[in-house]
């Protein structure tokens, strides 16, 4: 069930799924001195119905919903959905993580397109660098080819060694992320990835994220957002998933078709690739 | 499936800047004489691309991160972009 909601209505809307039985549960953002933050409106509250806002404020939701059919598989979540959300909702439906009969998105307005002026999505800003990254050619920006094309093999590899090199691991990417949902991460396990230093292992650490993204970023940014050490994420993330795209002619998110990486077997017409030394 | 997965991997160390470390090669158990060639052949290749450099950049990090480390050095990251 899909409903289109604007800013006026919503809170209507939301009452109205609560009494009817609907949901459960309503899960959007409320305002407490100042900030926006997440919140769940249910029959309980529906008194506080009121502080419900929506903002340009951004949040994995889902992963709340997961963390709730986790612990009830039958509650019915209602939720406030952008693109984003949308995509990283499919994403968990095709991972068996929710059941769409289970969730009622409320579409908001997203992207500012030529047909529509209003946008509530931060992160359509485009992203501006300072002076001393600028300096020194660092580019949110920049386009995967190009960076390829403009760099050699070495200096990639500075690049990247010298962006990873500024993690603290503070786990914010992964907690943040709508499409991290694994009982036992990797980036925890002390055979991968030795506990207790600063900066982490790099580049595994980053590679190992890296690697789970493809086929399942879908590409919300909040991971970037989130990153206190300004790890260029969403740009390496983008680059995982044209790889996928180009590789398994998949896009995560978009569709509820099953991962590739979850399909054993399938015709192949690649051919390894050559030795040239 | 494998030879997805690989592409994946060699384009993913491509975008890292450690191109042309992974190969993937079919061979059969019958086939004795393909398999010492292309140990052979990619032996030398790596030979050739001399030691990963992962272990250097490391060292270099760690040296940064010491508190008053004397040998504190920059990266050189600025070579890059």
């Amino acid at each position: 069930m899909e409903r289109k909601g604007g800013n006026m209505t919503i809170i209507k809307q939301v009452e109205q799924l609560l009494k009817q039985g609907d949901v459960d549960i309503f899960l959007a953002y409320r305002e407490l001195d100042g900030h926006m933050i997440p919140h769940g409106y249910t029959l309980d509250n529906l008194e506080e119905l009121p502080s419900l806002k929506v903002s340009q404020h951004r949040y994995s939701l889902e992963k709340v919903a997961t963390h709730l059919t986790e612990k009830n598989p039958d509650i019915k979540i209602g939720i406030v959905a952008r693109d984003c959300n949308q995509r990283a909702l499919n994403l968990l439906y095709t991972w068996n993580q929710l059941q769409p009969e289970n969730i009622t998105p409320i579409m908001l307005n997203c992207c500012p397109s030529q047909t529509r002026t209003h946008s509530d999505c931060t992160y359509l800003d485009p992203k501006s660098t300072g002076a001393f990254k600028e300096e020194h050619g660092i580019n949110f920006n920049e386009k995967p080819q190009e960076f390829i094309d403009n760099n050699d093999n070495s200096q990639r590899f500075s690049r990247w060694m010298y962006e990873f090199s500024k993690c603290i691991k503070c786990y914010g990417c992964r907690n943040i992320c709508p499409v991290c949902f694994c009982p036992d991460c990797s980036l925890e396990n002390p055979d991968l990835v030795e506990p207790g230093a600063l900066p982490p292992e790099i580049p595994i650490f980053h590679l190992v994220r890296a690697t789970h993204m493809a086929g399942r970023c879908i590409d919300c940014g909040l991971c970037e957002d989130a990153c206190p050490a300004e790890i260029p994420l969403r740009f390496l993330y983008r680059e995982m998933n044209r790889i996928v795209s180009d590789v398994f002619d998949y896009t995560p998110g978009v569709g509820l078709e099953k991962s590739p990486f979850t399909v054993i077997g399938g015709e192949v017409t690649l051919e390894p690739k050559p030795m040239d030394a | 499936m494998t030879i997805k997965r690989i592409t994946f991997v060699q384009e993913m160390l491509k975008f890292m800047g450690l191109e042309g470390r992974l190969h993937l090669e079919w061979i059969s158990s019958a086939e004795a004489q393909k398999f010492a060639r292309v140990v052979t052949e990619f032996t030398e290749k790596i030979t050739n691309l001399g030691p990963s450099p992962i272990a250097e950049a490391t060292r270099s990090t760690c040296m940064e991160m010491e508190p008053h480390g004397e040998k504190r050095r920059k990266h050189d990251y600025h070579k890059a972009g």
